[in-house]
């Protein structure tokens, strides 16, 4: 009788594993999309999507752009929210954040303050921390529809060459959704995203678009990247071209890389942080014109005090520029000046928001030269 | 299988350090933070000293009272009356514990990836599954559990180590917080967060060799403070002082940080999955511990039957609908401060007054 029991028992649990969920949600019934854009309209916000192309699709309501690869949906509305359900409606498939590699914010939209959009999609479980975000100098649309310009294949790494370029110039930063979350959720530092223009129907990476909290308040070139990677220790590699110091109209050109990383201490005299660099970059000499001597220590010498020189002029620049004209620590100088008190109430009497655009600053570059080429005398 | 199955020494570390983990799992670590800000690290040292200090007390006192848990204790101080009321504070507390557990996890799991589906189906799942491991007996929870801990720990530590490249030290500045007020005295609330040391006053009986009672609760408490202080570490890095947000889960939040390389991402689906079991078998015992006291209580012979009421009353409890907010009272406010009452008010004050009888007699 118990052995009936039992196996009428698993025939019955037998029975459900032979059919099929018809609520269930495949990946047929999912667009997964490949980036996220974020514009400014006469509505609020207009959402665009980059999805690949499928010859399926309806063609009524919304608008959209063909490509051979992909196609462009947009919609409008007052939140990211909406807009998704106005697509989703129009496509008739739910679209699915969890491919997304880029989220693309317009300039506009950026100045005006992101925080609302940046806490819906933080409340999303399925866009990945690892999403890159880009601010572009036109619309968000016109970057989507020009990113396949790159030449890069169109998939889920259709943006990595905006991001991976940071490693070997130094010209833009790595900034992925979990990065600018962190930055906003902290106190001490100020976010900061890639920047890239629309140039001859292409996207370029040109430097970091600078925020104060949830507003982006301007940019930094490609130089005062640099300086901000050294600063921050994300330097991996960039070349700089210096004037050579032994013939006039000549360059120098090199490799820059940190051979320690940057030291940082913060004082408060008479009431203004005066803020110290340490700052330790190894120049690889690429190219040096008609005549050069690495065997000549004098020579090398020479170089690195103009490789010094150099570096002084554009951290100068740099700094001014986040403290004195943008009056936004991207760099985190709060966290290593607030290090030295033991309470947050102590520090809070130095009102470091009010005294951080009066900052000064003494640069100490130590750099140090070396030569890759294949002869040491030309 | 047997109830009255005894624990190995490791065993028992294991049952202790997956209480810890489950704590770490239902938001504890964030609640530290936003209570003390960035002097968690020293709060949490300072607090950890003091939970020890009274952990070592508490083991001294149960010194005198071989294989004994704070129920014998009571008997044997106030007779049935101290037994049954301590007995059913304990089971209120367990209750509550397991009702907030459940309630939380649940809705994390909803929230996080069974949106689409009703709240219930997740809670049957749990509860079936308690049922059936309570029924089964106490060795198959332990094994469970065992089985389960060096996954639970090592998904931790992972964490730590995964979102350490992003760890400054600034981060965890200025090492005493808002104020020395707020990270010495406000902060003594923490103390709440080694809530361990309130199953110390249940488990001895447990421990198959109870002459080791000092030596594995010792350890275990180092262990649960160990990871206590590496999650507040790591979450220090993603929230600090300045933060307005309050997530539903922030070890969640911090396991979404985490990427190896381009090759292993989504590092929190595995995760979730360690925490689904994590919690199953904490549950599981924390239904057995109430079933433990009935049957002492009510010195019923077989406790194995009392799992279905139990259960029942369970789901039914689940079943009320709460909002977040009622959520957030019960356990910041009713859940912290009765665990706090228990751990240094009414288990202290038996143990003392049934040592000086014990002296006496």
């Amino acid at each position: 009788m118990k052995k009936t029991i039992l196996l009428i028992f698993i025939l019955i649990i037998l029975l459900f594993s032979l059919t099929g969920c018809s609520s269930i949600n495949g990946i047929d019934n999912y667009y997964f999309i490949i980036s996220l854009g974020l514009d400014k309209s006469d509505s609020g916000l207009k959402v665009s999507i980059q999805i690949p192309s499928n010859s399926s699709q309806d063609s009524s309501g919304g608008s959209s752009t063909q490509s051979a690869e992909y196609e462009i949906f947009s919609a409008e509305g007052v939140s990211i929210d909406e807009c998704i359900t106005i697509l989703n409606n129009y496509l008739n498939k739910k679209i699915n954040l969890s491919h997304c590699s880029a989220l693309i914010i317009s300039e506009e939209l950026a100045k005006e303050g992101i925080q609302t959009y940046i806490n819906t999609l933080s409340n999303n479980t399925e866009l990945r921390h690892s999403c890159n975000i880009i601010v572009s100098n036109g619309t968000s649309i016109d970057v989507l529809e020009n990113i396949s310009n790159s030449g890069a294949v169109f998939s889920a790494r259709l943006y990595d060459y905006l991001i991976n370029s940071s490693e070997y110039t130094g010209y833009t930063i790595q900034s992925s959704f979990g990065d600018f979350f962190q930055a906003l959720e902290n106190d001490y530092y100020e976010p900061t995203t890639i920047y890239t223009i629309i140039s001859d129907n292409t996207i370029q990476t040109s430097g970091i678009a600078v925020f104060q909290r949830d507003k982006m308040i301007g940019t930094l070139d490609i130089t005062d990247t640099i300086a901000h990677l050294i600063t921050i220790n994300k330097l991996e590699k960039s070349t700089i071209t210096i004037n050579s110091p032994f013939t006039e109209n000549e360059n120098v050109d090199l490799d820059i890389q940190l051979y320690k990383d940057t030291d940082i201490s913060i004082d408060i005299i008479n009431g203004s942080p005066l803020i110290t660099l340490n700052i330790y970059p190894e120049g690889i000499i690429r190219s040096s014109g008609t005549v050069f001597n690495y065997t000549d220590s004098e020579q090398i010498k020479t170089l690195e005090k103009a490789t010094n020189t150099y570096l002084e002029k554009i951290f100068k620049n740099y700094l001014y520029k986040i403290t004195k004209e943008y009056n936004s620590d991207i760099v985190g100088f709060k966290g290593f000046c607030q290090s030295k008190y033991l309470t947050k109430k102590e520090f809070e009497e130095i009102h470091w928001e009010n005294i951080f655009r009066d900052s000064y600053f003494n640069i100490n570059i130590n750099s140090k030269i070396n030569s890759s080429n294949l002869f040491n005398k030309q | 299988m047997e109830n009255n199955y005894k624990l190995e020494k490791l065993e028992f570390i294991a049952l202790i350090s997956l209480i810890m983990i489950n704590k770490l799992i239902l938001n504890i670590p964030y609640y530290i933070i936003e209570l003390v800000g960035s002097g968690a690290i020293t709060n949490i040292i300072y607090v950890g000293i003091i939970d020890f200090i009274i952990t070592l007390i508490i083991i001294k006192m149960f010194d005198n009272f071989e294989s004994s848990d704070i129920l014998d204790i009571s008997n044997f101080l106030g007779g049935n009356i101290l037994k049954n009321l301590i007995g059913i504070f304990s089971i209120i507390l367990f209750f509550i514990v397991s009702f907030i557990t459940l309630v939380d996890f649940s809705n994390v799991l909803q929230t996080i990836y069974f949106s689409d589906f009703s709240n219930i189906y997740i809670l049957i799942f749990f509860i079936i599954g308690i049922l059936c491991v309570n029924f089964i007996g106490f060795k198959s929870i332990i094994r469970n559990i065992c089985f389960i801990i060096p996954f639970a720990i090592i998904s931790v530590i992972v964490t730590f180590f995964a979102v350490s490249g992003n760890l400054d030290v600034n981060n965890l500045t200025p090492l005493l917080g808002e104020s020395y007020h707020k990270t010495f005295i406000v902060g003594l609330s923490n103390t709440f967060s080694m809530y361990i040391i309130v199953y110390l006053y249940f488990t001895k009986p447990l421990l198959k060799d109870s002459s080791s009672f000092k030596k594995v609760s010792i350890i275990s408490y180092i262990i649960s403070f160990s990871l206590l202080i590496l999650t507040v570490i790591s979450m220090l890095t993603l929230f600090n002082t300045g933060s307005s947000s309050e997530p539903i889960n922030s070890l969640f939040l911090l396991s979404r940080q985490i990427e190896l390389g381009q090759f292993i991402q989504r590092v929190d689906a595995i995760f979730i999955l360690l925490w689904i079991f994590s919690i199953f078998s904490y549950l599981s015992f924390v239904i057995f511990l109430i079933n433990r006291i009935i049957k002492k209580i009510t010195n019923i012979s077989n406790e194995k039957m009392l799992s279905y009421p139990i259960c029942s009353i369970l789901f039914g409890l689940t079943l009320i609908p709460v909002n977040i907010s009622q959520i957030h009272f019960i356990e910041n406010t009713l859940y912290k401060y009765l665990i706090l009452a228990f751990m240094f008010g009414v288990g202290i004050i038996i143990l003392v007054l049934a040592n000086l009888k014990r002296i006496r007699h």
